[in-house]
C-alpha cells in the first residue's frame, strides 16, 4: 500500500483491510476546486470615520474602550487629535449623523465616548512617543487649537517648540470664546498643561507684532480671527454696542458680569448662540435677531435647540438699520423686515429689505455676532489674504511669507476646532518638511491598516448578532437649572457607560475577530492566525459564502474565484 | 462570539476535504459537537448524507472512530458499542449517534424508541434537513407541510404536517431532549454541554438547512436557521425527563414569507397557505409555552435526573 499526499493506493490484494475501515483522513481532497466564489477579508471604511474632521479611527478607539484599554484608546485618538477631551465636548460630531446604529436602537454617542477617552488621557497623562528634540527650534504664533496641535505635532517630530500667545492664558477660543457651560476652563487648562508636559514652551501675555513674527523665520501662523465683522450702520459706535467675541472673552476672563435687563443679539451663527445663552446665564432677557429664517442659520442645530430651551427669543427676517441712544440712556435699535429672494454666492437664500417696514425696540445693550475675520495687522508681508483669511499654497506656505497658516486664519478649511486641529498638524508637517527636507506622511490611520475607502452601509451588515439596545448618553441638565450657572450642560459619561456605549458600536466594516466566520465555516477553511486575524485555506474553501453573509460587520467580501 | 464558543478548543477533530455540499448546515454542528465531546468519542451514523460526507472507503474526515450502521439500526448499533465500552470499563467514552431525519423520524424510529426506552447511555443528534437528501430529496415525516420534494411534486407540495419528534421523545421520559439550530451556536454548545454532563439517553434535534434539497443559496445556511427560529417554525427549547419543558428563545415573529422566500422548495406556497403556516407556528408556540408553564407549576422544584 502506498500513501501519496494522504491518498491511499492499494497495490496488492493483501493491502485491503479485512473489513471496510478508513486508512486516512480527507484533507488530501482539495474541495477548493469546487468553488466559483471566494471570500476575502477586507475592512471597509466606517461611515463615522469617513466624515470625521480630524480623520479619527473611530472604530479602533471604540474597540479599545470596549476592551477596557483606555490608554490604547487615547493613543488611537492621539494619532490624529491631541485634544479628545476638547473635541468630545465641542466638535459638532458629524460622525454621529451617518452612524449605522441609528437604524438599530439608536446612533452611537461617539462624542461622549471621545470625551471620556480625552478625560482619561488628561487624568493619566497619556503621552505619545516623543523623540529627542534634535531639530531646530520652531515657533508657533497663537495658542488656539490650531497652534497647540501644530506645537504637539512638531514636538513629536523632534523639534523644540515655542508658542507665542497674546492672551494671559493659552487656548485661544477654547479658553476665551467657547463658553464654560460647553467647555469647562479646567479642561482647557489641563490640555495646556499636558502640552507643556511634552516639553512645549508657551509664552503668554504678549502679542507679537508683524515684524516680530516675520523675524521668527519659518513659523506656524495660527492667530485665528482677530476682529468681528462690523454692522456698518449708524450708531454702531455707541456705548453698549459690543462685539460678541469681546463680550464672551470678557465673561471668560471673569470681568464681564452683565449688560442689563434686556439685550438684543444680532447674528445667526454659533457666536450669536453662545452670546445669547451666556446672557441668559447672567439673568438677561435676550432676543436673537437674524436676517434670514431659522433654516438658514449657520449655528449648530443643537446650539439653537438648547438656546430655545433656555428661553432665548428669536426674531427672524429682520436686520438692524440704526442704533440711537434713548432718552433714558438705553438703546433704540431699529430693524427692517427682510424677505428671502433668489440665492447668494453661498447658495443660501438672499435676504432683501422691505423698504419702510421697520420696528424699533428699546434694549440695554446690542451685541453684534456677525462672524469674525482675520486681523490683517499681523499678517506677514508676502502673504495673500482672501475673504478675510490667509491663502495657503500646496506646500503649506502663506504665499511668499515664511509662515505656515493653520486654523481659522487659514483659507480652505471650515472654522471648527477639529479642522483647526487637523490644519495645525498639516501645517506642522509642511514646516518640518521645509526645515529638514523630510516629508511626513499624512496621518491616515484607516489607510494605514489597509481599510478600503468604500463606506460600510447598513444593508451590508448582518445585525442579527447585535441587540437593539438604546444608547448610553450622558445626562443633560434641565434648561431651568442650566441658566442658573456656567456649569456644563452635558454631564460626563461614567466609565462603565462609555464601555457599554463603545460595545454598542457595530464597528462597521471592521474585522474585530469575533470568530463568527471561523465557527460557521462548514469546511474548516478558516483558521485563527497565532498573532491575530484569520487565514483562509482556499484549497478547501468551497465558496459557500456563509462567512461573508454572516460577518456582522461586512468585513468579508465575496469575489469571483480565480 | 461569546461564552461557550470562545471556550471551544481550536484543535480540529473534523478534517477538511469532507464531501458535504457547499453551505451544508451539518458540518459546523458536527465540528462543535466533536469539540465539546473530545477525542474519546465513538460516532455511529446510519445511512444518510453524513455517512457519505465523512468520506468513502478508505477515508474518514472524523479523526475519531466512525461506525457506519444500517439505515434503520443506528441506535441499536450504538447500544452495542456502549455495552462493549462498559464491559471493558471505558465508561468515559462518549457514544454519539449522528443521524438524519429519515433515519430518525421514519425507518429508525423503532430502534430509536427501543434505545430510548432502555435509557441507553448515549447522545443522539438528529440533524434534520427535512427530507431524504442523500438519495435525491424524497419526503420524510420530518418534511414540513407545503414543501416540495421529489416525492411530493404536486403543485401543493407535501400535505401532511411535520411529525413532532420532541413530543415522541418526551413520551419516552428520556433525561434530556433539546432543539438546536445552526443560527444559535452558543445555545447549541451549551445544550451539548448539558447533555454531556448527564447520563442516559439524550437527544438533540438539530435544525439543519440543506441548500441543495431546499433550493436555497449556500450562503444562507445560518440565515435559514435564524429565520426558522424567528418565525416560530423551529422553536428552541429543552425537555428534562420528558416532563419539564424550558423554552430558550422566544420567536421574534418575523413574517413567514421572509423564511419561505429564501427556499425554492416553498415556491408554490400560496398567500393563504403562508397565513396558515403562521397560524400553525403560533399555535405550536402557544402549546409549548402552555406546557412549560403547566409543568413548572406542577413540579416547581423538579431537578433534572
Ligand atoms: C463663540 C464661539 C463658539 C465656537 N464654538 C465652537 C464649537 O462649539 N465647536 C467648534 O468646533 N468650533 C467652535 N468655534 C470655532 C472654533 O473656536 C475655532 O474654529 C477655533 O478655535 C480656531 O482655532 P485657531 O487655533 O485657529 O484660533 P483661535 O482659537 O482663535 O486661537 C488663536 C490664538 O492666537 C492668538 N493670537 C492672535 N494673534 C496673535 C499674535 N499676534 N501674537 C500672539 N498671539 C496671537 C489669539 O490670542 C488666540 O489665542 C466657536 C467659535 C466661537 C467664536
Ligand atoms: C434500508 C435502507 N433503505 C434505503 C436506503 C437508501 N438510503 C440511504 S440514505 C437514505 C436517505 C437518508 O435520509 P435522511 O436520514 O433524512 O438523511 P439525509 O440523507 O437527508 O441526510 C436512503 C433512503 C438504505 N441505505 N437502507
Ligand atoms: S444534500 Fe443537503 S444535507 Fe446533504 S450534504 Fe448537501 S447540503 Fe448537506
Ligand atoms: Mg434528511
Amino acid at each position: 500500500m502506498k500513501k501519496t499526499d494522504g491518498r491511499v493506493q492499494f497495490e496488492t490484494r493483501g493491502d485491503l483491510p479485512a473489513t471496510a475501515q478508513s486508512l486516512g483522513g480527507t484533507s488530501w481532497n482539495r474541495t477548493g476546486s469546487w468553488k466559483f466564489l471566494e471570500p476575502l477579508y477586507k475592512d471597509l471604511t466606517p461611515p463615522c470615520s469617513h466624515v470625521c474632521l480630524t480623520g479619527l479611527d473611530v472604530v479602533a478607539m471604540m474597540h479599545k474602550v470596549e476592551q477596557g484599554d483606555w490608554d490604547g484608546a487615547a493613543r488611537v485618538a492621539l494619532d490624529v487629535n491631541p485634544f479628545p477631551a476638547v473635541t468630545g465636548r465641542v466638535c459638532p460630531h458629524p460622525c454621529e449623523q451617518p452612524c449605522n446604529r441609528k437604524a438599530y436602537g439608536g446612533g452611537v454617542v461617539v462624542h461622549a465616548v471621545e470625551a471620556a477617552v480625552g478625560d482619561h488621557k488628561l487624568a493619566k497623562a497619556v503621552r505619545p512617543e516623543l523623540p529627542e528634540a534634535v531639530h531646530p527650534r520652531v515657533h508657533v504664533v497663537g495658542s488656539g487649537p490650531a497652534g497647540l496641535s501644530a506645537a504637539v505635532a512638531l514636538r513629536r517630530l523632534g523639534h523644540p517648540v515655542t508658542v507665542h500667545e497674546a492672551a494671559p492664558e493659552a487656548g485661544g477660543l477654547l479658553r476665551y470664546g467657547i463658553p464654560a457651560y460647553r467647555l469647562p476652563t479646567e479642561v482647557v487648562r489641563a490640555e495646556v498643561a499636558w502640552v507643556r508636559s511634552l516639553g512645549v514652551e508657551i509664552e503668554t501675555g504678549r502679542r507679537l507684532a508683524r515684524e516680530e513674527i516675520e523675524a521668527l523665520g519659518p513659523t506656524i501662523f495660527a492667530v485665528g480671527f482677530g476682529r468681528s465683522r462690523p454692522l456698518g450702520i449708524p450708531g454702531e459706535d455707541l456705548p453698549n454696542v459690543l462685539d460678541g467675541m469681546s463680550f464672551l472673552a470678557g465673561v471668560r476672563r471673569g470681568e464681564e458680569t452683565g449688560l442689563g435687563a434686556e439685550v438684543a443679539v444680532v447674528g445667526g451663527g454659533n457666536t450669536a448662540m453662545d452670546v445669547a445663552r451666556t446672557l441668559r446665564r447672567l439673568g438677561t432677557r435676550t432676543t436673537v435677531w437674524y436676517r434670514r429664517t431659522e433654516r438658514e442659520m449657520p449655528a449648530f442645530r443643537l446650539e439653537v435647540d438648547e438656546a430655545k430651551e433656555e428661553g432665548v427669543g428669536f426674531r427672524f427676517l429682520a436686520a438692524p438699520v440704526r442704533v440711537e441712544a434713548s432718552p433714558t440712556g438705553r438703546l433704540l435699535v431699529t430693524f427692517v423686515r427682510m424677505e428671502l429672494s433668489g440665492k447668494d454666492a453661498s447658495g443660501r437664500s438672499k435676504p432683501v429689505p422691505v423698504a419702510g417696514d421697520e420696528v424699533t425696540v428699546e434694549v440695554d445693550a446690542l451685541v453684534k455676532a456677525l462672524g469674525e475675520v482675520l486681523d490683517d495687522e499681523v499678517v506677514p508681508r508676502g502673504a495673500a489674504t482672501r475673504d478675510g483669511r490667509v491663502g495657503v499654497a500646496p506646500d503649506g506656505h502663506a504665499g511668499e511669507a515664511e509662515a505656515f497658516p493653520a486654523g481659522d486664519c487659514a483659507d480652505g478649511t471650515g472654522a471648527t476646532v477639529s479642522e483647526a486641529i487637523r490644519g495645525g498638524r498639516l501645517a506642522a508637517h509642511a514646516l518640518h518638511a521645509e526645515l529638514t527636507g523630510q516629508a511626513v506622511p499624512a496621518a491616515a490611520p484607516l489607510a494605514d491598516r489597509g481599510v478600503d475607502p468604500a463606506v460600510a452601509k447598513f444593508k451590508q451588515l448582518n445585525v442579527a448578532r447585535f441587540r437593539k439596545e438604546a444608547p448610553h448618553a450622558p445626562d443633560v441638565v434641565a434648561p431651568g437649572e442650566r441658566v442658573a450657572s456656567f456649569a456644563p450642560v452635558e454631564g460626563r459619561l461614567p466609565a462603565a457607560d462609555a464601555v457599554a456605549e463603545a460595545a454598542r458600536c457595530f464597528k462597521c466594516g471592521t474585522c474585530v475577530e469575533c470568530d463568527v466566520c471561523y465557527h460557521l465555516c462548514p469546511d474548516m477553511a478558516i483558521s485563527k492566525k497565532p498573532g491575530g486575524g484569520y487565514v483562509i485555506d482556499l484549497a478547501h474553501c468551497k465558496g459557500c459564502g456563509v462567512c461573508a453573509q454572516e460577518c456582522p460587520r461586512a468585513a468579508i467580501e465575496l469575489r469571483k474565484s480565480t | 462570539m461569546s461564552g461557550p464558543m470562545d471556550a471551544l478548543s481550536h484543535e480540529e477533530i473534523l478534517r477538511a476535504g469532507h464531501l458535504a455540499c457547499p453551505g451544508c448546515g451539518v458540518t459546523p454542528a458536527y465540528r462543535w459537537a466533536l469539540k465539546v465531546l473530545g477525542r474519546r468519542t465513538i460516532v455511529t451514523a446510519p445511512a444518510c448524507c453524513f455517512a457519505v460526507i465523512d468520506g468513502a472507503f478508505p477515508y474518514s474526515a472524523s479523526s475519531v472512530p466512525f461506525l457506519h450502521a444500517a439505515f434503520e439500526a443506528a441506535p441499536a448499533y450504538a447500544s452495542g458499542v456502549r455495552a462493549a465500552l462498559d464491559v471493558t470499563g471505558q465508561h468515559d467514552v462518549n457514544v454519539l449517534v449522528w443521524a438524519g431525519d429519515g433515519g430518525t423520524f421514519d425507518i429508525g424510529l423503532q430502534s430509536l424508541s427501543a434505545a430510548a426506552e432502555r435509557n441507553e447511555d448515549m447522545i443522539y443528534v438528529c440533524y434534520d434537513n427535512e427530507a431524504y437528501m442523500n438519495t435525491g430529496i424524497q419526503r420524510s415525516s420530518a418534511t414540513p407541510r407545503g414543501a416540495w420534494t421529489m416525492t411530493t411534486p404536486a403543485k401543493d407540495g407535501k400535505r401532511e404536517p411535520k411529525k413532532h419528534l420532541g413530543e415522541i421523545m418526551a413520551a419516552h421520559r428520556i433525561p434530556y431532549f433539546a432543539t438546536v439550530s445552526i443560527s444559535h451556536p452558543e445555545d447549541f454548545v451549551r445544550k451539548l454541554e448539558t447533555a454531556k454532563s448527564m447520563r442516559g439517553f439524550r437527544l438533540l434535534h438539530y435544525f439543519c438547512p440543506c441548500p441543495t434539497g431546499w433550493k436555497a443559496d449556500s450562503r444562507h445556511m445560518a440565515e435559514l436557521g435564524r429565520l426558522a427560529v424567528e418565525t416560530g417554525v423551529f422553536p428552541l427549547y429543552e425537555v428534562f425527563d420528558g416532563v419539564r419543558t424550558v423554552v430558550n428563545v422566544a420567536p421574534a415573529w418575523t413574517p413567514m414569507k421572509e423564511y419561505l422566500k429564501l427556499q425554492g422548495r416553498f415556491a408554490q406556497v400560496t398567500p393563504p397557505e403562508v397565513e396558515a403556516m403562521e397560524r400553525e407556528a403560533r399555535a405550536e408556540w402557544a402549546r409549548l409555552e402552555r406546557r412549560a408553564r403547566a409543568e413548572a407549576e406542577a413540579e416547581p422544584a423538579a431537578a433534572p435526573r
